[in-house]
């Protein structure tokens, strides 16, 4: 039972996290001057009755805490609100939405993540090969050239002057896009980390008493890359959802960062503030979930 | 760590950090030279739109020809320099303001301060860049302002951690206990000790967040949420020519390459300061 | 140099061992070892004694390699391909590391280890290899239950217990130990120590034990080499050598292990120098809802002017919470707490004040006492920041200071990574002795030296105390410095006092039982104290602490 304590509060510390965020955008969105029923006010001539009125049609009326506990309750009934933009339940929109980008961003990062631990291990056994140069460069990669750019650069080589592949609706080149990019990230950290598990004492000792390169490998030198690896992939994480949104906004892909990029330029803030809360949950979590793996799978944090 | 790291286009080879900062360099005064051109030239109106002449190809009156609403390319590409540069530096300064002198009175508080501060940048660190930059578009709007703002929010937390673990190294240290012993208070051992260690990493941190900076802004600007839309940002004007990349790709390569070129030298110079500041090496020295 | 055996199992002769295109790092070594028999290499940081052994199982660090002979079982160990080398380790050779949690795997169980290198040579399965492993686990004094515990699980003592067990899972004829001792407590390295002596017995192993510490190997060895700069100076039986060394270097070093001339004992005023009563001491543990830990409870101290006073024990005791309480450093409160009569405030705001800066102190580790990017003169300036003096004053100070303590005007301007560990401890003193203390506390201040520098600093302590009339609390675990210094000794056992009095009748004759396991773990060069006296006096003392 006592075990389970940190993940109670982990999980309350994310809860609180979530709720925070959420509380923010929701401030930020009424804290825009004049809401939609000034517009309707200015347009055609609403008494200040009939604006009251209309507030109270919205769930514009009462404080804003008021309004977000309302907005909160709702949520949590499953009523999202309507879009303001296409008059559909907001949380229709977003169901249909986040599939799709789930599909992409696992397939990102599984593509990248793969493509890392092949390079780190490869340039590891063979010092010699030019594959530590190709760690550097692809982490060079990953900072220096955003994936939109990337994006555009196949878009025109692949798509304009070769022609292989459509303009708008491909996934393959922005799955590798963002693959790389994320393998650029994981690839030189892991490389390091691999180089001084292996000079590790307990590496030396477990040569010192003659057991097999190979076992040494696996059972020495591999666990201690785990904790560090998830700490990488919560870091990622962050330029995972950025470059999922950029990816979908450019090749013209379905999913929650069209949803949401739409939402801000169309001032549709029903639909802003349930991707944002979503967005948020999402990363809250999946960071909860890499940290809580980190404990397990670290006997010595089990002390 | 890693041994003698060759650039794939043999640029750096053998010289290792030397040769990190002399690519560097020469990479960022490429980038640089148009707008500096313009500095000292002038030019013409990067916002002056020519309905007749749109996405024309590089020619009389235009030397790198117009985009889809007849603006002078050059003219909105030099003026976009700076305006990339610029935003990028205030993005960093804004971040180890907010992050640095944040954390470090946070520290020095201790208690309650410090706790408070920590739990915002925990906050701040969970949300990526593009989310607080959805937040800032959505309450302040489009432009310089609220994009730095977003960046330099986004960024923040890197420098608190420094600050955090400069800090904890140093108050660990005997040389401050006895300091300590000699009647030196608070202050003075954070004036005396933590701060001039801090300088190097700070420095070094500077440098390699502006290149992150320059390119999250261009993301941003890229997706709508970063400068307003007549502003000549790089990342805007790829995304506005983005639509016309078939026909004038001229227009969407220049801000390409010269963005790419920005980025590559000040990553590259990035990691020529790590490696001569970073402060894990400075010790080692026999 | 080199010592001839009968029938020697391991003949080395002309090692050099060093980078590639370098000078050599270890020169022209030669030596016997046979079945059975201990060599114990002795040398202070820099010898090369570590490279030996890294050479003999081929394990030396990326760009080093080895020349010359080493014949063992007819085999020459220096010019082994790498994959001849997986019969002989583990299975021939065996070696135990300094640090044991560092020689163990984090992730695996001591049972799956011990499987696993049992594995590695012998064809052995199920209920065999576990049968082999609880074996294992005897010889070395661990029960069964271990068999299911992770390393970090495990004390300082049993893991190394675990490791020596690991050495010997191919059951191999030689063992290299590196300095496997230097990291554990006292009482517990007499232990270790005690089980390779009786493992080397009963499986008549040879054995080669490296250690900086003369006093550790004499308690083991043979035959001692005593190695300086990369070369092996003197070789031979360990009694002859301790008593009789020929090479000088060798004198200095035995010297400096052997008591010291005592010092004499003159209480300069009525007034004692420090007066404690009931002092405690808690640290605040980290969380909101933890009590703070009490660390020392309700202790009583007395040190005449002029005089001194020891503090003993094992590590986590208490012992350096007492002293950092005494200079600000740690949450505490006393009684009745005076310096030289006059009441002294505890607590940092306490430093403020006169009286406090009376009492001042030295810390253990020379290098991180001092900060790297400072210069001495800074360094120096710290201690008078507080007067306000004038710049000229305030030089003239800190060049006494440094003529005090034997070194010159000139290293005002040199960084700490100019100077030796000595020298740098030396600097820590004269810091400490620029606001003219009455009472100086060292907090372990010798065990990061080497030998021939604990001598050198012992004396410039000497000198001080008679020129200054300073008062000296000593918080140590070596009992022969103790001897040496004289005066009163105060052992603690978990924050509390168990024993005080003259230090030379509580060491001569013990009577808590505390103080009995730390005079019987003392290691010391004396040829009264050999090995095959050591632990006779107290039959059970490897049983006695079970968890060490």
């Amino acid at each position: 039972m006592r075990a389970f304590l940190p993940l109670g509060i982990s999980l309350l510390r994310a809860l609180a996290l979530v709720a925070t965020i959420t509380f923010i955008v929701f401030l930020l969105i009424r804290a825009v001057p004049g809401d939609v029923v000034d517009v309707l006010a200015a347009q055609g001539d609403l008494t200040p009755a009939q604006q009251a009125a209309l507030r109270v049609d919205l769930g514009l009326d009462g404080t804003v805490a008021e309004q977000f506990l309302r907005w909160l309750r709702q949520a949590v009934a499953g009523d999202l609100g309507q879009s303001v933009r296409f008059g559909r339940p907001v949380i229709g929109m977003v169901e249909q939405a986040i599939p799709s980008t789930i599909v992409f961003a696992a397939a990102a990062f599984s593509f990248g993540l793969c493509l890392a631990l092949v390079l780190a291990l490869g340039a590891l056994m063979a010092p010699r090969s030019p594959l530590p140069a190709l760690v550097e460069a692809i982490n060079l990669w990953s900072i220096a050239v955003p994936t939109f750019v990337a994006g555009m650069a196949a878009i025109l080589v692949f798509s304009i002057w070769l022609g292989w592949l459509p303009v708008i609706g491909n996934m393959v080149a922005p799955v590798v896009i963002l693959g790389l990019d994320i393998a650029g990230q994981l690839a030189k950290p892991l490389l390091e980390e691999l180089r001084e598990a292996r000079l590790a004492p307990h590496v030396r000792a477990a040569r010192a008493r003659g057991i097999h390169p190979v076992l040494v490998a696996a059972r020495y030198v591999l666990p201690k890359t785990v904790p560090v690896l998830l700490a990488l992939s919560s870091i990622s994480l962050a330029s995972l959802i950025g470059g999922t949104m950029t990816m979908e906004a450019l090749f013209g892909l379905p999913g929650l960062g069209s949803l949401v990029l739409n939402a801000v330029s169309g001032r549709d803030y029903p639909v802003l503030q349930a991707v944002v809360m979503v967005l948020a949950l999402g990363v809250v979590l999946i960071n909860a979930v890499a940290d809580l793996a980190r404990r397990l799978t670290d006997p010595r944090m089990r002390a | 760590m890693s041994g003698a790291a060759i650039l794939p286009v043999g640029l750096a080879g053998r010289h290792g950090a030397s040769g990190r900062l002399l690519a560097g360099g020469a990479l960022v005064l490429l980038a640089l030279a148009p707008g500096l051109v313009r500095l000292l030239l002038g030019g013409a109106d990067p916002l002056d739109q020519d309905l007749l002449a749109l996405n024309l190809p590089p020619g009389a009156g235009h030397p790198l020809g117009t985009d889809h609403l007849g603006r002078d390319l050059l003219a909105r590409l030099t003026v976009g320099t700076w305006l990339t540069l610029g935003t990028g530096i205030g993005g960093v300064l804004l971040a180890a303001l907010a992050g640095g002198v944040v954390a470090l009175l946070a520290l020095t508080l201790g208690g309650a301060a410090r706790a408070t501060a920590y739990a915002a940048f925990d906050l701040l660190r969970v949300l990526p860049g593009v989310l607080l930059a959805l937040l800032t578009a959505v309450a302040l709007g489009n432009g310089v302002g609220p994009v730095t703002l977003a960046l330099g929010l986004s960024f923040a937390p890197l420098f608190a951690e420094v600050v955090r673990a400069t800090h904890e190294r140093e108050m660990a240290a005997d040389y401050v206990a006895a300091a300590q012993v000699f009647g030196l208070g608070r202050l003075a051992v954070l004036w005396r000790h933590v701060l001039p260690n801090l300088a190097g990493p700070a420095v070094t941190l500077c440098a390699i967040v502006l290149p992150r900076c320059i390119v999250t802004e261009s993301v941003l600007s890229f997706l709508g949420l970063g400068v307003s839309p007549d502003q000549p940002s790089w990342g805007r004007m790829i995304a506005d020519a983005s639509g016309f990349a078939e026909d004038a790709p001229h227009v969407v390569l220049a801000p390409m390459l010269a963005l790419s070129l920005l980025t590559l030298g000040l990553s590259l110079l990035g990691e020529a300061a790590r490696r001569r500041f970073d402060p894990l090496r400075r010790e080692q020295r026999p | 140099m080199s010592i001839e055996t009968a029938s020697p199992l391991l003949r080395v002769s002309g090692l050099q061992v060093g980078f590639l295109g370098a000078a050599p790092l270890v020169r022209d070594l030669g030596f016997t070892l046979s079945k059975g028999e201990v060599l114990g290499l002795v040398g202070e940081s820099g010898s090369g004694k570590s490279l030996t052994v890294s050479a003999l199982i081929g394990l030396l660090p990326d760009g080093m390699a080895a020349r010359g002979s080493a014949m063992f079982d007819g085999q020459d160990l220096l010019s082994l391909p790498p994959q001849s080398w997986r019969a002989l380790r583990g299975r021939r050779i065996g070696m135990v590391f300094q640090d044991p949690l560092a020689a163990l795997n984090p992730f695996m169980t001591i049972g799956a280890q011990l499987a696993e290198a049992i594995k590695a040579h012998h064809p052995l399965r199920g209920r065999d290899l576990h049968g082999r492993a609880e074996e294992l686990l005897g010889e070395v004094g661990l029960e069964r239950a271990f068999l299911g515990r992770y390393p970090h699980a495990l004390s300082g003592g049993q893991q190394q217990r675990a490791v020596i067990a690991l050495a010997l899972s191919g059951d191999p004829c030689l063992l290299l130990a590196d300095e496997p001792t230097t990291a554990l407590d006292t009482v517990v390295q007499a232990q270790i120590l005690a089980l390779l002596r009786r493992l080397v017995a009963s499986r008549g192993l040879a054995a080669i034990f490296i250690s900086h510490d003369l006093g550790v190997v004499a308690r083991i060895a043979d035959t001692v080499g005593i190695m300086c700069q990369g070369e092996l100076l003197e070789a031979g039986p360990t009694a002859q050598l301790l008593s009789e060394p020929s090479h000088p270097y060798s004198r200095t070093l035995v010297a400096a292990c052997r008591d010291l001339p005592g010092w004499e004992e003159a209480p300069i005023a009525d007034v004692p120098t420090l007066r404690l009563r009931n002092l405690t001491v808690s640290y605040r543990s980290g969380g909101l809802f933890r009590q703070p830990r009490q660390v020392v409870h309700g202790i009583d101290l007395d040190v005449p002017a002029g005089g001194v006073l020891s503090v003993v024990g094992a590590s986590g005791g208490g012992k350096s919470s007492i002293a950092r309480a005494l200079v600000g450093l740690a949450g505490a409160k006393a009684d009745v707490c005076e310096v030289g009569g006059v009441s002294m405030p505890l607590g940092p705001r306490g430093r403020r004040s006169d009286v406090a800066q009376r009492v001042q102190i030295v810390f253990q580790n020379p290098t991180a006492s001092l900060n790297p990017r400072m210069t001495v003169a800074q360094v120096l300036a710290e201690a008078l920041r507080r007067l306000g003096l004038p710049r000229g004053e305030e030089q003239r100070r800190m060049v006494a200071a440094l003529d005090e303590v034997g070194l010159g005007g000139e290293y005002l301007r040199r960084f700490p990574h100019q100077l030796s560990g000595g020298q740098k401890q030396r600097v820590a003193i004269a810091r400490a002795l620029l606001t003219e203390p009455t009472l100086l506390i060292c907090d372990e201040i010798l065990s990061a030296l080497d030998a021939t520098v604990q001598a050198q600093i012992l004396r410039l302590l000497s000198r001080l105390r008679l020129e200054r009339g300073l008062a000296l609390l000593f918080i140590g675990h070596d009992l022969s410095v103790v001897r040496t210094l004289g005066g009163s000794v105060a052992v603690i056992e978990a924050g509390r006092i168990v024993e005080q009095g003259r230090a030379a009748e509580v060491l001569a004759q013990p009577t808590h039982s505390f103080t009995q396991r730390l005079v019987a773990a003392e290691v010391s060069v004396s040829p009264q104290r050999s090995r095959t006296h050591a632990g006779a006096e107290y039959p059970g003392l490897e049983r006695a602490v079970v968890a060490g």
